[in-house]
């Protein structure tokens, strides 16, 4: 045996230690195999699957990359994480034959996103923007999990590529693979006893969401049917303290669309504006911190696009908003029956299409 | 003693590496020494606990190793606990994970 500790010491030849080695790596094997097994058990049991795809920035470059390509019908959806959970593009295809790209982000502000494709001298579709008044009439950019998709999709390295598809393989076998339930996930969700005013990471947002091929998102299950998932996701929008938001801030956001909407019309493009419904304490907030007067009203009167506000229309009033931001899944297709059916009869960009469709 | 006092200079000398400038770094170190005393908290129990945790776990263990090879104490150690100690570590990085898109974990 060698002696340590010694600088003179050749520590580049390292003696084998003498231990049974394979049998102990038989037993790391055995272990670690069980370990996973009985993990993803559990993780299922708590409602992850197998097929929940996670979203990230490589996820949404994938789609991005189809309007690239000129590889899809003219309609994208951007916004937050309501348009994104609340819009099923199985019933868009059905009603109008034209598949979304989905490029909503949760937590994400969609503003930058408007002004990117206002850019875009190729853009000449339908962009379906949701509004989370909260979000669009601030100067919050978003989550750190998205930050620089604009310029992510354009310079993501082919390693980066490889990586989330070998990604994607693996959570379409495996549940437990989500970013909200890694092992450091699971120790910030210990709710200890802070000093002060605190009360992240436990009121940090938790899994709400679910995600299959081309973004489609949903509500996660685990939400409608687990009573402390809810009640959290709940906390975790707050505080709802009501505050009123600022009115230079709702004046830059409103003149940021309008030069956005203009530009993308002057090409044959058409932007229209969706509000989601909300429910709870955080509509109540909403009410109070960005009224409709001083906000979606003077959006719609200073773009001149056509708004979908669910508050207008009976058929997206009463759904189901189980942790007050989001709709059930089943209520997102109800949802989205609705406000395709108005925009298919009320925005002549789709209108027409149809009929011309129609008459072919 | 002196391991001890090497961690708690570079610790200082951390600050001064990271902070944006002299202003904030003083501001820090104020905080650092107990002398921000109208500051308000902003470390949960859970992120002091686990880097309490791991802080120590890091410093005990280059403590016990400083006179030992790795494979001294490999080979004086039951193989069973050995695999037990390695298994436990897998397990717990693949339970960690890592984002899907830093998968594989290199740039070109």
């Amino acid at each position: 045996m060698s002696n340590s500790g010694k600088w003179t010491e050749d520590v580049t030849v390292r003696e084998i230690p003498t231990t049974r080695l394979v049998a102990m790596g038989w037993l790391v094997f055995l272990l670690v195999t069980a370990g996973v097994i009985a993990w993803e058990l559990q993780m299922r049991s708590i409602g992850l699957v197998a097929g929940d795809l996670d979203d990230s920035k490589a996820h949404w470059a994938v789609e991005r990359r189809k309007i690239a390509a000129g590889d899809y019908d003219d309609v994208v959806v951007i916004g937050s994480s309501r348009i994104l959970f609340d819009t099923n593009l199985d019933v868009w295809k059905e009603m109008t034959g034209r598949r979304p790209i989905q490029l909503a982000l949760a937590g994400t502000n969609p503003r930058p996103f408007l002004t990117d494709f206002a850019a875009n001298p190729d853009f000449k579709g339908l962009l379906v923007v949701g509004v989370t008044p909260d979000i669009f009439f601030g100067d919050w950019l978003g989550i750190g999990l998205f930050a620089g998709v604009l310029d992510y999709w354009k310079d993501q390295s082919p390693s980066e590529r490889f990586g989330h598809q070998a990604g994607l393989f693996l959570s379409r076998h495996l549940a437990f693979l989500d970013s909200s339930y890694t092992l450091t996930a699971l120790v910030d969700q210990v709710n200890l006893p802070n000093r002060g005013e605190i009360v992240r990471p436990y009121l940090d947002v938790w899994k709400v969401w679910e995600t299959t091929d081309d973004r489609q998102t949903f509500l996660w299950r685990g939400i409608e049917d687990n009573e402390h998932l809810r009640e959290h996701a709940r906390l975790a929008w707050g505080p709802f303290a009501g505050k009123p938001m600022d009115e230079a801030a709702i004046a830059r956001a409103c003149k940021e669309a309008a030069d956005a909407v203009k530009k993308i019309r002057a090409r044959g493009g058409e932007v229209v504006f969706v509000r989601s419904p909300s429910a709870g304490l955080y509509y109540e907030n909403e009410l109070h911190s960005a009224p409709r007067a001083r906000t979606w009203d003077r959006l719609l009167k200073e773009t001149g696009a056509f708004g979908i506000n669910f508050e207008d229309y009976p058929g997206m009033r009463g759904l189901d908003v189980p942790e007050w931001s989001h709709l059930s899944r089943e209520s997102a297709v109800k949802f989205t029956r609705a406000y395709v059916g108005v925009l298919a009869q009320d925005v002549p960009w789709l209108s027409s299409r149809l009929r011309a469709k129609d008459g072919a | 003693m002196l391991g001890l006092l090497t961690y708690a200079l570079v610790n200082v000398t951390w600050v001064f590496f990271r902070a944006h400038t002299f202003g904030d770094a003083a501001r820090i170190l104020q905080g650092m020494f107990g002398f921000a005393t109208d500051a308000e908290p902003v470390l949960a129990t859970i992120y002091m606990i686990k880097v309490g945790v791991l802080v120590a776990s890091i410093v005990a263990t280059q403590w016990l190793m400083r006179e030992r090879e790795l494979e001294q104490v490999v080979s004086r150690t039951p193989w069973w606990l050995t695999g037990l100690v390695c298994a436990a570590m897998l397990f717990a990085v693949i339970v960690t994970q890592g984002s899907a898109t830093a998968f594989i974990y290199f740039q070109f």
